[in-house]
């Protein structure tokens, strides 16, 4: 199935799901990042522009040391995301999913100069274009993808109905589509939600065992003892 | 429209997983969707060479009709790459054949008349455009419902114009900055004072240039329009998945048949 997930199965045997970012958010943390790079450089240029030549090198060398480590340390020590990156949901990951380093890190910033070239990253976004994990160069030599660290938001309250135990065992990932539904109803009409619910009607096909009831409210009540109410 | 014989997997998105599924389109289509896009935009270059040839020896008004033509008519290649794209995804290829034959019923049943004229600067086209070009509804009233049941606040829409955007003057400059960085200096300053007569207006430039202007400009088109039409498709498919509970709907069935087959 076509998608932008990831699969990674860590040594230990456990599958992790990344969710890849592609080249319109990571161009709009870029931008958020460069907007807050030039304001604080404005800032210290208007700070030391009074003292003269030793002012104006200490800007300089504050220049340069914000051009490339401003985002090698964020990303090292702020969970992989500079603020750009955090307001738009992304993470800096290696590849297997752990956490970047210093060196992948410093290698994929100073990559940079090649991803800028010929004007504003031209590499790094045909490069992204090319690349099935959106990666721009930098990314591909220090083997490290962005990822979305945001999931779309469930609702604070499932809507109103009475706890039901659930009459028959269903495994996690069953439990969570019960409550994925729950969540949903609001925002489906209600035909949509009776239909929905139907297909577990147990009319539907068998006999005498005990099985889910396929009713809109029977559900919402299953979901409510699922999250923990009794 | 039936969701479990999408070959996109089905489930919930924020807009901008949805804006990077469109990529992820792309990638997979992309022998489909180029076929189809240049069999519809190469005639246009065509004509807009043509255009500028004929305006050269005007003394001109320094307006890019050229390029104009080729912006304007976006919305028509557009329905072309959804005409593909969304057939892809049902597993229909549609060859180039099939493009030039689809194109007199997507010209008729697609509001093309309206997308070239006052709709050609919505900022949501992407967006609208599979409501309006998939969904048939000839009722313009019920469409328009419809387009307001359909979008929400803050959807993805506007922000990737906006990129998209970008991304093409990205494109378009990335490339006129690598040819003179690769031309020998001579030769630039010879012939180019074109260049600095391109900042000042249109008017000067001689025709060779202006050919190379379409040239760039179709190649940054070309690697962003089928992006930004199968982000538009994968947002509007995001939103009928969380309006409808397609997700839900596979789940469930999934759910069922286990059910079943446990209790015969």
């Amino acid at each position: 199935m076509l998608d932008t997930i990831r699969t990674i199965e860590t040594p230990e045997g456990v599958s992790i799901r990344l969710r890849l970012a592609g080249p319109v958010p990571r161009a709009l943390a870029w931008l958020t990042d460069f907007l807050i790079f030039a304001f604080a450089w404005l800032v210290t240029g208007i700070f030391l522009g009074s003292s003269g030549d030793f002012g104006f090198g200490i800007w300089l060398i504050i220049a340069f040391l914000l051009t490339w480590f401003y985002p090698v340390l964020f990303e090292v020590y702020a969970q992989g995301a500079t603020p750009g990156k955090k307001m738009l949901g992304l993470v800096v990951l290696q590849d297997d999913g752990v956490p970047v380093g210093w060196s992948a890190s410093m290698v994929r910033n100073l990559l940079r100069t090649v991803d800028f070239l010929p004007l504003f990253y031209a590499f790094g976004l045909c490069s992204m274009f090319l690349n099935r994990d959106f990666k721009r160069l930098g990314d591909i030599v220090a083997k490290t993808i962005v990822v979305h660290r945001d999931k779309p938001r469930l609702a604070q309250k499932l809507p109103q109905a009475n706890a039901l135990p659930l009459p028959v065992w269903l495994s996690s990932s069953e439990q969570q589509l019960i409550v994925a539904f729950a969540d949903r109803v609001p925002r489906l009409t209600p035909d949509r939600a009776q239909e929905l619910a139907q297909i577990l009607d147990p009319a539907s096909g068998h006999g005498t065992r005990a099985t889910l009831r396929g009713d809109v409210d029977s559900l919402l009540g299953y979901a409510r003892h699922i999250v923990g109410e009794r | 429209m039936s969701p479990d014989a999408l070959a996109v997997e089905i489930r919930t998105r924020t807009h901008w997983e949805a804006i990077d599924l469109g990529l992820a389109l792309v990638q997979t289509y992309w022998r489909n969707l180029y076929a189809a896009w240049f069999v519809v935009v190469l005639p246009v270059v065509v004509l807009a060479l043509a255009l500028d040839y004929l305006l050269d020896h005007d003394s001109g008004d320094g307006i890019q009709y050229g390029i104009l033509l080729i912006w304007w008519l976006k919305p028509f290649y557009d329905r072309a790459l959804l005409h593909v794209l969304s057939r892809a995804v049902f597993g229909e290829t549609v060859t180039w054949r099939g493009v030039l034959r689809a194109i007199p019923s997507l010209l008729k049943h697609s509001c093309l008349f309206r997308a070239l004229t006052w709709r050609r600067i919505m900022p949501s086209r992407s967006f609208e455009l599979p409501i309006w070009q998939l969904e048939g509804i000839a009722d313009p009233q019920v469409r328009r419902r419809r387009f307001h049941v359909l979008k929400r606040r803050g959807d993805g829409a506007i922000r990737l114009l906006f990129v998209c955007g970008i991304f093409e003057m990205i494109l378009l400059f990335g490339v006129l900055g690598l040819l003179f960085m690769m031309l020998p200096p001579e030769f630039v300053s010879s012939r180019l004072e074109s260049f600095a007569d391109l900042l000042k207006g249109y008017e000067q430039v001689p025709f060779w240039f202006k050919a190379i202007h379409i040239l760039i400009y179709l190649f940054a088109i070309s690697i962003i329009e089928p992006f930004y039409v199968a982000a538009g498709f994968s947002l509007y498919l995001t939103r009928r998945t969380e309006l409808e509970g397609w997700d839900i709907e596979l789940g469930f069935r999934t759910l069922a048949t286990r059910l079943e087959t446990r209790s015969s």
